[in-house]
């Protein structure tokens, strides 16, 4: 299925209120789903996969066991208490009560499992990956992310900050979009960052003066929309899409303007190190400018939060492939060295891009590489942890009381692949921290998707591959996460992306 | 994604491969892949018509197009014909391409000098695979850059009111503001932002705003608002093709979408001065016309920037700034070495760039490169070289833009030639073979682990299984006679030992194959291959039309490419008819 904009507002004008009464609308789905509703969303994005290491917790994929205990029926997702966190979520044990994790959900939207350029990552962010398909048949999504379409739903324009990805170019000048592991210089604090995205030349004005510098800007959006719908117009038809996102981000730009004018600011309270286990925070060594800068973003995030700039933030720390080189990130056997490898060339799991050699290296387990990877995925978390960690101490001025933003807000950390490796497509995890939506402190895991015709034996190796034969009847796509996460939001949609592989919301979360 | 890989989308596809000791497969990316090829069925190894992934064009049109009765009146003059044969009428359809980022800076240079930087804010090039960066449907205006480019459109309008009063204009100041001042300065600053003269109703529109904000802001501060409103105008952003409807179901573009065709399609900019007058008193409604512009246009310095960047596209040369390298293989191989293997690149291509003409055989067979001290140290050299890039005869094994080694390091990996990615390159980008991903579900081969590490001996395994060499057949020659260059691009005769042999015989089309010694055989083939040409009229019509051809215009390329052919290839003149044949002033009414 594919959202069409008009449709999207259509269906959730009627329904919501924008900020200014901001979740009025929102219960009559999410009562009859038997939830508790959401306020806010943050995502926090990567590539290569979530926890996706062989050596740590989540072992063995493909076979029906897991290591932390879970079952994994026939036809049905099987749920166990959390009762302790997999290594590589370490830095989140803090948060374990308000911790979902759902595993074993596919990711493709064709019939391969090249998931990289068609998965989540279109899903997960508000850059539409457009025109890909017809020519080379991968299929790429189409249509407005999960996450985008739950911001138009409510009302209100997403924050979308990034670490090694296009979006830090809004905020960061340092803009490493075409994956150069360049080291990422840091240019602005988070109170100048807040203030130059929702303040600028505002801040510092009093109200009155606010009020006349949004009312100049609100007269050039009105008459650019108004432009733009005759130019669109005059378009041919096939043409005229092309436009379509320009205007939808018009037309949430004016509706930001439409609402009074707000004085909040960024609490400025400066770069804080995230609460973690204090063995832990050597994962900050990894990529130190990286962290801070994730950091950072991370304030002007929580803030806007907390100011109601936004209910929808995302967080990508990179995108699909990351070439990134992590200089703490070296092997215990070369402690000290130069992290030679960059991200991707170390989720491919052997050390050198060689046909040849890469086969010599398959025979032998390289665990040096599985600790770098467990030691990375932990800089993830950490990273993730670090966001929770501020939800939990910024009030939620909206909920009033002792409330903290955390209780109303819905965390999901989620790699824009289902591998290790950013082609991986059929074992994707994601993690759902926060309060007020799902029941928490479960592991939920669904039967994995077989690809092929299951185990078979080629020259005295068992392979796993093709892609066809699969039995998608009994499994689910992440897809069918985005479904019900939208739904917990009052989105009122029973599909997302290519309805082909979706089943509609994914079941057992409450 | 490094463009590399963008550039090989069929070869990048994952694959599986049993790994010992655990019980699943993992994924695997195109190198190792490529051990465990096609089922035979799936390669034909055809030459496309266009090259792979083209993006297709947008297909219809707008009765009511920009330009209106002047771009009809000014468009009415008789055209002189160009050439394809009266047999070969195609029609192009109608398109809209958002600027690229090099696209606007110059043009904010031309409507705010001074605002050039807030072109960062117009967002990113979103490339697809296999898909050049200005390709029309390469567009990304989410909320995030939507939002960067209202926030900067303030700036840029305050910009273009202060360079209009610096240059004297005084319906911008304080008290001359009356009708006749007012549609004068929207005349000035909508034909700077549109690259065209404002319709009536737009300039109504635009001086209706005026009014409108004048009522509480002092003149300038009105002017600006307008200019700010102009700089996030979708005729700011885009560049249309659409033309004035004409008769027998064909449009034809105004002289100013004709200007801008020519203006951005050659220089990255906006039409200058002389390209404005020319549509403005209908000179571009004739072939003569564009094609002295074009030539006008070529014989200057301004083309230099974006020929350099499709050929930057075309030839991925910069993808080694990004390149992770084992330097413990090359102690000598640095940042600096890596800055100077483009810097060389692109002085040689420059210097092609300006010869008279630039021709193929030139650009893949020169011996005339660019040194410095990193390079001499790369090359081997015992001369002494300076801190500067220096001209200096490389001799055979640096003939031609292929054995430069910014571009063989680009596709090589981490410590590997990556033989059949170099392969896989030659035959997608520079004879547009038509090479399918694996089919999945192809069983992996066995492991084979030649004895001799060379990858002749290792990649043999392509031609002795059927499903392998359907393809391989097609990619892994012209990869194997590169084998003589490593991963930093430096030259070698030997590897662990063992003595290469970089001879092969190439296919270099359906039925044409030739028997080379080395990589500058490889260099004169393609230079002399016809399929190599019409693959590189192909792609240079890609660039410049900012979409693939269409099939039915196929008989246009046929005859660019016959004429391409001929002599050492002017891609001078293959530009001219690119730009100026008739073909590319009419459009599909749908």
């Amino acid at each position: 299925m594919k959202f069409g904009r008009r449709a999207l507002l259509g269906s959730g004008a009627a329904a919501l209120s924008g900020l200014a009464g901001p979740f009025a609308g929102l219960t009559r789905q999410v009562w009859a789903a038997g939830i508790t509703p959401v306020k806010r969303l943050v995502v926090v994005t990567h590539g290569h996969g979530v926890g996706s290491i062989d050596t740590a917790d989540f072992l063995t994929p493909c076979l029906p066991a897991s290591p932390l205990g879970g079952r994994v029926g026939p036809n049905s997702p099987t749920a166990d208490a959390l009762t302790g966190l997999p290594k590589f979520m370490e830095p989140l044990a803090a948060f374990t009560d308000r911790t979902l994790i759902v595993d074993g959900l596919y990711n493709l939207s064709e019939d391969t499992l090249h998931g990289s350029r068609r998965g989540a990552y279109t899903c997960l962010t508000a850059v539409r990956a457009s025109g890909d398909d017809a020519a080379d048949g991968e299929g790429d999504f189409h249509g407005p992310s999960f996450e985008y379409a739950i911001s138009r739903q409510l009302e209100t324009p997403g924050l979308y900050l990034g670490g090694n990805t296009p979006f830090n170019a809004s905020l960061f000048a340092s803009a490493t979009a075409s994956g150069s592991p360049a080291e990422i210089p840091l240019a602005l604090d988070p109170a100048a960052a807040f203030a130059a995205t929702f303040g600028g030349a505002e801040a510092g004005l009093d109200a009155a003066r606010l009020k006349a510098r949004w009312a100049k800007k609100k007269s050039v959006l009105d008459f650019s929309l108004a432009h733009l719908s005759r130019t669109r117009a005059a378009l041919p038809a096939a043409e005229r899409p092309k436009l379509d996102q320009y205007e939808a981000a018009i037309r949430d730009l004016e509706k930001q303007l439409a609402a009074p004018p707000s004085t909040c600011t960024a609490t400025a309270d400066g770069v804080r190190n995230p609460s973690v286990p204090a063995p832990l925070r050597t994962m900050e060594a990894l990529h130190p400018a990286l962290a801070q800068q994730l950091r950072q973003q991370t304030e002007v995030l929580v803030n806007a939060l907390a100011c109601g700039k936004t209910r929808v933030g995302v967080l990508q720390i990179s995108r699909q492939t990351d070439y990134s080189i992590y200089p703490g990130l070296a092997d215990e056997a070369h402690t000290g060295q130069e992290m030679k490898h960059d991200l991707h060339t170390l989720y491919h799991a052997y050390p050198v891009d060689d046909w040849a050699n890469s086969w010599k290296e398959f025979a032998a387990p390289q665990p040096s590489y599985d600790g770098m990877r467990l030691r990375h995925q932990q800089f993830l978390a950490q990273q993730v942890a670090y966001v929770v960690q501020r939800l939990s101490e910024l009030p939620d001025a909206a909920a009033g009381g002792n409330a903290k933003l955390i209780d109303n807000t819905l965390v999901l950390w989620m790699s824009d692949s289902g591998g290790q490796h950013h082609g991986g497509a059929a074992s994707a995890r994601a993690v759902l921290i926060g309060g007020g939506l799902f029941a928490p402190k479960r592991i939920l895991q669904f039967p994995r998707l077989y690809v092929g015709d299951h185990p078979k034996q080629v020259d005295g190796v068992t392979i796993y591959n093709g892609n066809r034969g699969n039995n998608f009847s009994e499994c689910y796509a992440t897809a069918d996460l985005f479904v019900a996460i939208q739904r917990a939001f009052g989105v009122d949609t029973r599909s997302f992306g290519d309805a082909k592989y979706c089943r509609g919301p994914l079941p057992n979360l409450t | 994604m490094r463009f590399s890989e963008l550039a090989a989308p069929r070869l990048a596809s994952l694959y599986f491969v049993p790994h010992r000791n655990r019980p699943c497969f993992r994924p695997v990316g195109f190198a190792s892949g490529a051990l465990f090829a096609t089922l035979s069925l799936a390669c034909t190894g055809r030459i496309a018509s266009e090259p792979r992934n083209a993006s297709p064009g947008p297909e219809s049109h707008a009765p009511d197009s920009r330009g209106g009765a002047a771009g009809m009146s000014a468009a009415s003059g008789a055209s002189s014909g160009g050439a394809p044969a009266a047999s070969c009428a195609p029609v192009l359809p109608p398109g809209a391409w958002k600027l690229t980022p090099t696209q606007i800076r110059n043009t904010l240079a031309a409507f705010a000098p001074g605002a050039e930087a807030e072109a960062d804010k117009y967002g990113t090039v979103v490339k697809g695979l296999g898909a050049f960066s200005n390709a029309a449907d390469r567009l990304d205006l989410s909320l995030p850059v939507t939002t960067a480019i209202v926030d900067a459109s303030e700036r840029i309008g305050a910009a273009a009111v202060q360079a209009l009063a610096a240059a004297g204009e005084r319906c911008v100041q304080d008290g001359a503001d009356d009708a006749v001042c007012a549609n004068k300065v929207v005349e000035t600053l909508g034909r700077r932002a549109f690259r065209r003269p404002v319709t009536t109703s737009e300039r109504d529109e635009l001086t209706a705003f005026y009014r409108d904000q004048r009522a509480s802001l002092p003149v300038g501060e009105a002017w600006a608002q307008v200019a700010s409103a102009l700089a996030m105008a979708p005729e700011m952003l885009f560049r249309f093709e659409v033309g004035t409807a004409g008769s027998g179901g064909r449009a034809r573009l105004t002289p100013w979408e004709i200007a801008s065709r020519l203006s951005y399609g050659l220089t990255d900019g906006p039409p200058d001065n002389e390209l404005m007058a020319s549509a403005d008193d209908g000179r571009l409604a004739t072939r003569e016309g564009r094609v002295a512009q074009v030539r006008r246009l070529l014989g200057g310095a301004s083309t230099v920037g974006a020929r350099t960047a499709f050929l930057r596209e075309l030839l991925p040369w910069a993808d080694v700034t990004a390149a992770g390298k084992d330097r413990t293989a090359n102690p000598d191989f640095s940042a600096a070495t890596v800055t100077s293997m483009v810097a060389a690149i692109e002085r040689r291509v420059g210097d092609w760039l300006t010869q008279q003409p630039p021709t193929w055989r030139a650009l893949l067979t020169s011996e005339q490169g660019y040194v410095d001290a990193p390079l001499a140290k790369l090359y081997g050299l015992t001369s002494a070289a300076g801190d500067a890039l220096a001209p200096q005869a490389l001799g055979r094994q640096r003939r031609g833009v292929l054995t430069e080694p910014a571009l063989l390091a680009s596709l090589a990996s981490f410590s590997d030639s990556r033989p059949v990615h170099r392969g896989h390159f030659v035959a997608a980008q520079l004879l547009c073979r038509d090479l399918p991903p694996p089919p999945a579900g192809v069983p992996p081969l066995a492991a084979v682990v030649a004895a001799s590490p060379l990858a002749k001996d290792r990649l043999a395994v392509h031609t002795r299984e059927p499903q392998c060499a359907a393809c391989h057949r097609l990619m892994d020659p012209f990869g194997l006679v590169l084998e003589s260059y490593d991963t930093f691009g430096r030259y070698r005769t030997q590897q662990d030992g063992h003595t290469i042999d970089p001879s092969g015989r190439l296919p270099l089309d359906d039925t044409t194959s030739v028997q080379v010694d080395d990589a500058a055989g490889l260099a004169d083939s393609l230079a002399s291959a016809p399929a190599a040409r019409a693959c590189f009229v192909a792609q240079q019509a890609r660039w410049l039309l900012g979409a693939a051809v269409p099939e039915e215009a196929r008989c246009w390329l046929d005859s660019l490419s016959a004429e391409f052919a001929k002599g050492d290839g002017d891609v001078n003149q293959l530009l001219i008819r690119l730009l100026t044949d008739d073909v590319t002033v009419e459009r599909s009414v749908p």
